[in-house]
């Protein structure tokens, strides 16, 4: 077996739970030959269990630094909802695996109020400004977004003060290279 | 390596949280490292930044992911931007790993090792020559550690180390920490590891602490450099022209005043083999 198969077979078995399980219970049902299965059976599946755990709990760390409001927001739930993703989504670069992950608490992550989908569309809109070639975003909130975000921030998390107000996020540069800028604007107290 | 190369003195890896405090302290720091991955395809405060440490100190690109173990080859878009980045900052030298980092195309997300057989070795020189087409800056290779003990292995880790770096003709990052780390998960004397490698080929040392996890000792550059640590860099220090000592810390930051303290215990190590006045 050449270097190149061997590795190929050690990234799924560094990246892949399943793979992984099957790999020391039953390769045979992989697709692997008998000369690879032979090759590879003196690996230890301790010492792989613990390097492939390393890389889950470092793309983990990765995640929480660029989703600290949905982290905060999802609570205890956060680390269960990335296990469950990282079944079945493959390693990216930071900034789109936090983009992916925030796209799957959207949709797995039972987030039910209104404000925290928002909090989440804001989080996922700063890190859209770290792309190099971004100039402009505009994003629309029911809340006035910035107040939000302080409030969650300083209060218990599970009840930030709401100010319904119609408003309306904007990050841009006036140049390619020019420094970010952001504007939160909030039209007038929404009585409705 | 031929290339005669500068002697930078002692250093940090450079981390953002790290930005302040390095222009109140700027003597105490000769030169940093700069993670190369940081810059590619970053935003444009990253390129400010990269700008502003460029003015005031020597930077020494360190590349995490060109994955030069990989026998499918290297990521030509990866090593194009890699290439710019490091014609841009113009160090006397970079580094990378003996790693692989990406297989099938999937991305492991950090270093894994490689068999040390020879074929890991052909694999190596064939993906370093493929650098040297685009870059002439010298590349220096640096130590990894490791929990899988990779099978079929045809030569123990000091002796793949030395034919990679003789074959490839490259300097050594030594990374003393690496080296401690793996001799006591592994079970070897890391002095008669030390004996058996090409000292004269070492460029560069890093140092950190790391922490320790079910019996294993990890390599989070999240400690203080602790004494057994030191003493391999003293005695490598002591064999060999070392040109330039990182310390790496990563994670439980401590005060920039800690990471001062342990600048100059490296310094003071340099300076007692004549390496730095």
């Amino acid at each position: 077996m050449d270097l190149a198969k061997t590795q190929q077979i050690l990234a799924q078995l560094y990246t892949n739970s399943g793979w992984r399980r099957r790999f020391f219970t039953a390769p045979n049902t992989l697709g692997l030959s008998s000369e690879e299965i032979d090759r590879l059976a003196p690996l230890s599946a301790q010492q792989v269990d613990f390097f492939a755990g390393s890389l889950q709990r470092k793309r983990f760390n990765e995640i929480c630094k660029l989703l600290p409001l949905t982290h905060r927001m999802v609570g205890k739930r956060f680390s269960a909802l990335f296990r469950e993703y990282a079944e079945t989504n493959r390693m990216k670069k930071p900034r789109e695996e936090a983009q992916a992950f925030a796209n799957y608490v959207k949709k797995h992550g039972s987030i039910e109020t209104r404000w925290s989908v928002e909090l989440l569309r804001y989080e996922t809109a700063w890190l859209e400004t770290t792309r190099p070639d971004c100039r402009f975003i505009i994003r629309g909130f029911r809340y006035d977004i910035k107040k939000l975000v302080k409030s969650f921030l300083k209060k218990d998390a599970n009840q930030p003060t709401l100010q319904k107000q119609p408003t309306l996020a904007l990050w841009f540069r006036l140049s390619r290279q020019g420094r970010l800028r952001h504007l939160v604007l909030s039209l007038p107290l929404w009585r409705g | 390596m031929t290339i005669p190369l500068p002697t930078l003195g002692v250093g940090l890896g450079f981390r953002e949280p790290f930005l302040g405090d390095l222009f109140l302290n700027r003597r105490q720091v000769d030169f940093l490292e700069i993670t190369a991955d940081h810059y590619l395809d970053a935003p444009p405060e990253k390129e400010k930044e990269l700008k502003l440490l460029a003015a005031h100190f020597t930077l020494i690109p360190h590349a995490l992911n060109l994955s030069l173990g990989s026998a499918e080859g290297l990521d030509e878009n990866y090593l194009r931007q890699l290439a710019a980045l490091i014609k841009r900052v113009n160090p006397p030298w970079w580094s990378e790993h003996i790693a692989f980092t990406r297989a099938g195309g999937v991305d492991i997300g950090h270093l894994a090792p490689l068999p040390r057989t020879h074929e890991a070795v052909e694999v190596l020189c064939r993906n370093i020559a493929a650098v040297r087409r685009h870059l002439e800056i010298p590349l220096i290779l640096e130590n990894i550690t490791y929990v899988v003990e990779m099978p079929g292995a045809e030569m123990n880790e000091a002796e793949f180390l030395a034919e990679v770096l003789q074959r490839a003709d490259c300097g050594l990052l030594l990374d003393v920490t690496n080296l401690y780390t793996n001799s006591v998960n592994h079970g070897y004397d890391p002095h008669e590891f030390l004996a058996r490698l090409p000292l004269e080929r070492v460029v560069q040392l890093h140092f950190v602490g790391g922490h320790w996890h079910h019996d294993v000792l990890i390599d989070s550059h999240s400690q203080p450099t602790p004494p057994e640590v030191w003493e391999l860099m003293n005695e490598v220090v002591a064999r060999t022209p070392v040109k330039g000592v990182i310390l790496e810390r990563d994670e439980g930051l401590p005060s920039f005043a800690e990471l001062a303290k342990e600048l100059e215990c490296a310094r003071e190590i340099l300076r007692r083999h004549g390496r730095w006045t």
